[in-house]
């Protein structure tokens, strides 16, 4: 995979105004026009095809259609990503996600990789707690699920725990721009190994369930799949003590983005839909089988919380 | 107690998504649709859950029918009853 660049935004500031526009969602067009000197469209609109240089700044949803857009229509623009919510990790990803016939289908190459990535601080500011709290747990989905992937190699993996034990579980959450950067990490960490069951579970719920985003989703699922992983075997534990990783930190991290009165209104959704999460293939990549009874498991999860 | 042969009968149903009524023990993985790349992956993980048996990722690949898991494992002092 091709080296990302990882700009400032005083970087961003400085690219060249001549060719350069900036492609982001309709709330933040105000505040990006009156912090940068390039001209601005909304996600309501696409840059001509051939524009040479793009910085987008918006949510994971619309990095993605927006690396869609450059990878099928323009190749030959440069990209910069900015996300205004940590969790996606869109920005670090060479991967995309797009509502296709009523499906989640998610897209993998390396041109849809963008040049660069940046974080603007002033963002981190203005997220909403709500959306902070499933930001970290999509983040903590993406390092977990990287970690234990059965995809990863053992380099990675030691990436991955070393990220884990050093620097995702003892960050307090907060609106520090840091969770952009670990965000976009655990991101990176994810793409070359791979998710489970979490995210299976939420890019099945995710085009049937209003209400819910994605990184709700994974919120609302991190905790119990967890469980049911600790429970299906030794490998959890395993890969734990031989990453310095407290498996007891690891469950209070997962349960402190759970919320049980989300998960109960989910759960009549997992249960009709069951079928197809076991057959999704996020959780036929998951680190322990994900079997028919495994409903079974999360109706009768307690929830000690 | 359930012998090794039911287990890994319940494990292949479970990792190829077949119905009880699809398996057999002279499957191949031509005759399966859903041993794919990723049927590799979660036939591997369950074997090791399973049977505690690791498959390294070169040997997972290379198995081609049921009957060449039943002889790896019985080679690895997993037995399976005729």
């Amino acid at each position: 995979m091709p080296d990302q660049q990882v700009l400032t935004w005083a970087d961003i500031s400085r690219l060249p105004v001549d060719g350069t526009q900036v492609w982001t969602i309709a709330r933040l067009a105000p505040a990006v026009q009156a912090a940068l000197p390039f001209g601005v469209i909304t996600d309501a609109e696409e840059p001509a095809s051939g524009q040479k240089r793009v910085v987008a700044i918006g949510g994971g949803a619309f990095l993605d259609r927006v690396k869609l857009w450059r990878a099928e229509s323009s190749a030959e623009t440069w990209l910069c990503a900015v996300a205004s919510l940590w969790g996606s990790g869109a920005e670090a990803s060479p991967i995309a996600v797009r509502l296709e016939n009523g499906q989640k289908v998610a897209h993998m190459q390396t041109t849809l990789l963008p040049e660069a990535r940046a974080v603007w601080p002033q963002l981190a500011t203005e997220i909403p707690a709500d959306l902070a709290r499933w930001g970290y747990g999509d983040t903590l989905a993406h390092a977990i699920e990287g970690f234990l992937s059965p995809l990863g190699g053992d380099d990675n993996r030691a990436v991955a725990g070393n990220f884990l034990r050093s620097r995702l579980m003892p960050q307090p959450l907060d609106q520090s721009a840091i969770w952009f950067d670990l965000s976009a990490e655990a991101c990176a960490i994810q793409a070359r190994a791979g998710v489970g069951l979490v995210h299976g579970i939420a890019h099945t719920l995710e085009p049937q369930v209003s209400g819910f985003g994605h990184a709700r989703l994974c919120s609302s699922f991190l905790w119990p799949v967890l469980r049911y992983n600790v429970e299906r075997g030794a490998k959890v534990e395993t890969l734990c003590t031989t990453h310095g990783i407290a498996i007891d930190a690891l469950d209070q991290a997962c349960r402190s983005v759970f919320d049980v009165g989300d998960f109960r209104a989910l759960l009549p959704e997992l249960e009709q839909r069951w079928d197809s999460v076991i057959r999704h293939p996020l959780s036929r990549s998951n680190c322990t089988t994900v079997r028919r009874d495994g409903i079974d498991f999360f109706r009768q999860m307690e929830f000690a919380v | 107690m359930v012998s090794n042969r039911d287990k890994l009968k319940q494990l292949l149903v479970e990792v190829f998504l077949l119905s009880d009524d699809e398996f057999s023990f002279d499957l191949t993985r031509d005759q399966i649709e859903t041993w794919d790349s990723l049927g590799v992956v979660s036939l591997a993980v369950g074997v090791q859950e399973t049977f505690g048996y690791h498959f390294s990722p070169e040997q997972a690949a290379s198995l081609a029918s049921v009957a060449d898991i039943i002889e790896i494992l019985t080679n690895n002092n997993i037995p399976f009853d005729a």
